[in-house]
């Protein structure tokens, strides 16, 4: 995994956030995963497979979702499956963008959404993760990237 | 269904398999089904739609992992299972199959299956697993037509994994042997405390990337993360583990290409936490080396005397090293050092904190030889440490008989600055030469990189003595001496 691989990812999750509400999401510093769950309410996972294998995947709060509900479909009282949709759609985009970039040498899952703070979520063994913490408008999400 | 297939026998001549038509009672066929069910290769046939036959060997559902074959499309097989782009080319490959005016032998090579990765989903709609299959197609003509391609395909996983963790050895091996060749003249136990103290600071780092939430904080963090990365580069440095050393300035170099930017946010950390995630793979490969040689090492473990005096030679050579660098003639003078006066539980401590000292005095301390001359100095300087203890505290010395260059270039700045304004005025006078030393990043001049420097040793220093409840002392005169006093409790 290089610089280049996790900018890209970042960038494509930060551009999700401004292109469908105006507002910028800010980047926090990035960390490598230790044993530690990185899990909030909802977690949109997508499998990377081919050329290289891996998982990427972004765990939101439910209050972010809502929000997020609010600014695109502009309803203040969002049904847990609309939110649910959400991080699914957040999910997609990203895939989608690293489908375009990467190639159709790799494999992108279409995404799992997973509702709920489970464990944690499996990653591949022996391959490095990377946690980018990312906030918009206050509410405190992650991406988290392992690629080999 | 389709009878094509199911009537189908095969026998090969000239490369090419030629169709046996049966009404479906004449031997061939059962026999071609009774060959099918024994061999344990994967066999099957494609008809000119691409899809599965009734024929096909008992072994081809476990080798593909996949049931009820029969009618599947083998493009629709494929889908999720191996990348669009084999797909596509598959689908292409195979209707070049079915043309009669081009030669088998000719499109052999264009197969894209010859050796392909087939990944497997677990319950999640992850690609968990992964075997290696080989897929061999061949024409099976009937009255001059191609009417179905007959394929077999073999399960490689075993033979690549093999092959694969062969390569990896391969390219490991010269690294490795590098690396072992330069860790072979370090003791055993001067590494162990080595990875000791750098999984410590490379613990720091992670604390620090992880626990920062403040935007405000950036640079503060960049601060911690190039102390502790100096740290691994000097103890590396001490060992004399040039591969590490050269790692951890290639990590300082892109800490100090941030620090230079007029603002940072959280994607100026991406190169750290990459290069932190090298540094890391980095130790855990030498870790393992180490494992491997150091059952070896334990059949000759040394006694307690022996790693003191490894201690000693450590910061012997480091002096010795340094001097030579910097064409500063140093006598080192330990005698009145006692390495086995140091707890075990210091041992690393003693060595960071001696090292920081020996470094700082010889480089901002100690003057050259020929400004010793001038200043009616012996050309040759003194650096000499001792231990002490008591009930309470193991004491350690630096002697050093150079001056603190510091010390008098912030004095000349106290004597002749010109200051800003009355109030940083007077600030200036109210510190003590002692707190001087102590600022962090201070600087004067032309001066400033030596001086951070500086400060980052002891900055260093103070932070290792604060985290063991210890403290230091200094005694100086600005030409004849200067020495440092460290106290570390014997009693957390």
């Amino acid at each position: 995994m290089n610089e280049t691989d996790l900018h890209f990812f970042i960038d494509s999750t930060i551009n999700y956030f401004e292109e469908v509400t105006g507002e910028k999401a800010l980047t926090g510093i990035p960390y490598i995963k230790g044993k530690e769950p990185v899990i909030l309410e909802y977690s949109g996972i997508i499998g990377i497979s081919g050329k290289r294998k891996g998982c990427v995947y972004f765990t939101t709060t439910q209050a972010m979702l809502e929000s997020l509900a609010h600014e695109i479909l502009g309803i203040t009282d969002a049904a847990t499956e609309t939110v649910k949709d959400l991080a699914g759609e957040l999910a997609n985009t990203i895939s989608g963008n690293v489908r375009e970039a990467y190639g159709s040498s790799f494999m992108i899952s279409v995404p799992v959404v997973v509702e709920g703070k489970a464990k944690d979520i499996r990653l591949p063994e022996n391959v490095q993760s990377f946690v980018i913490p990312i906030t918009w408008k206050d509410f405190k999400s992650f991406l988290v990237v392992c690629l080999e | 269904m389709n009878h094509r297939d199911e009537n189908i026998n095969s026998t090969e001549s000239n490369g090419e398999l030629r169709g046996v038509h049966t009404d479906g009672n004449g031997s061939p066929a059962n026999m071609t089904k009774v060959i099918l069910r024994y061999i344990e290769e994967g066999a099957f046939f494609l008809d000119s739609q691409f899809n599965f036959g009734e024929s096909f060997s008992a072994a081809l559902e476990e080798i593909l992992c996949v049931k009820e074959l029969k009618g599947t499309n083998f493009l629709s097989l494929l889908e999720n299972r191996v990348p669009e782009d084999i797909i596509t080319n598959t689908r292409e490959f195979l209707e070049i199959m079915f043309r009669p005016d081009l030669e088998e032998e000719e499109i052999y090579e264009l197969n894209p299956l010859a050796e392909t990765e087939f990944f497997y989903e677990d319950e999640w709609g992850m690609w968990t697993s992964s075997k290696t299959l080989s897929f061999r197609f061949k024409r099976v003509v009937e009255g001059g037509k191609i009417v179905a391609l007959f394929s077999t395909v073999r399960d490689l996983s075993e033979e690549r994994r093999l092959n694969q963790k062969l390569k990896q050895i391969e390219d490991h091996t010269q690294k490795q042997m590098e690396w072992l060749v330069n860790i072979l003249h370090v003791e055993p136990d001067l590494l162990r405390d080595f990875f000791v103290g750098v999984e410590h600071e490379m613990e720091n780092v992670d604390n620090v990337l992880k626990n920062t939430r403040e935007t405000k904080k950036y640079f503060e963090v960049l601060e911690n993360i190039y102390r502790s990365l100096y740290i691994i580069k000097g103890n590396a440095s001490l060992l004399d583990l040039k591969f590490f050393s050269d790692k951890a300035s290639h990590f300082l170099e892109k800490i100090v290409k941030i620090k230079d930017e007029s603002e940072i946010d959280g994607n100026d950390f991406v190169p750290i936490v990459i290069e932190l995630g090298e540094l890391r793979s980095t130790l855990e490969e030498i870790k393992t080396i180490f494992q491997r040689i150091s059952q070896f090492h334990n059949h000759f473990r040394a006694k307690r005397s022996y790693e003191s005096e490894l201690l000693v030679n450590s910061l012997k050579n480091l002096t010795q090293s340094l001097s030579r660098q910097l064409k500063k003639p140093v006598s080192f003078d330990y005698k009145d050092f006692d390495a086995l006066s140091i707890p075990y539980t210091y041992r690393q401590m003693v060595r960071d904190v001696l090292f920081l000292l020996i470094r700082n005095a010889l480089l901002y301390g100690i003057e050259t030889r020929e400004e010793r001359r001038s200043a009616n100095k012996s050309n040759i300087a003194t650096i000499k440490i001792i231990t002490f203890t008591d009930e309470r505290f193991l004491g350690l010395v630096l002697r050093h008989d150079g001056r603190i260059e510091r010390i008098e270039r912030l004095l000349q700045k106290m004597i002749t600055a010109d200051y800003e304004s009355e109030e940083e005025r007077r600030n200036w006078e109210g510190i003590s030469v002692s707190q001087l030393l102590f600022m962090p990043n201070m600087s004067v001049g032309d001066e400033q990189e030596i001086l951070a420097n500086s400060a980052m040793d002891i900055e260093i220093l103070k932070r290792k003595l604060k985290e063991k409840g210890g403290r230091l002392k200094i005694t100086f005169t600005s030409e004849e001496f200067c020495e440092f006093i460290v106290f570390l409790p014997l009693r957390a």
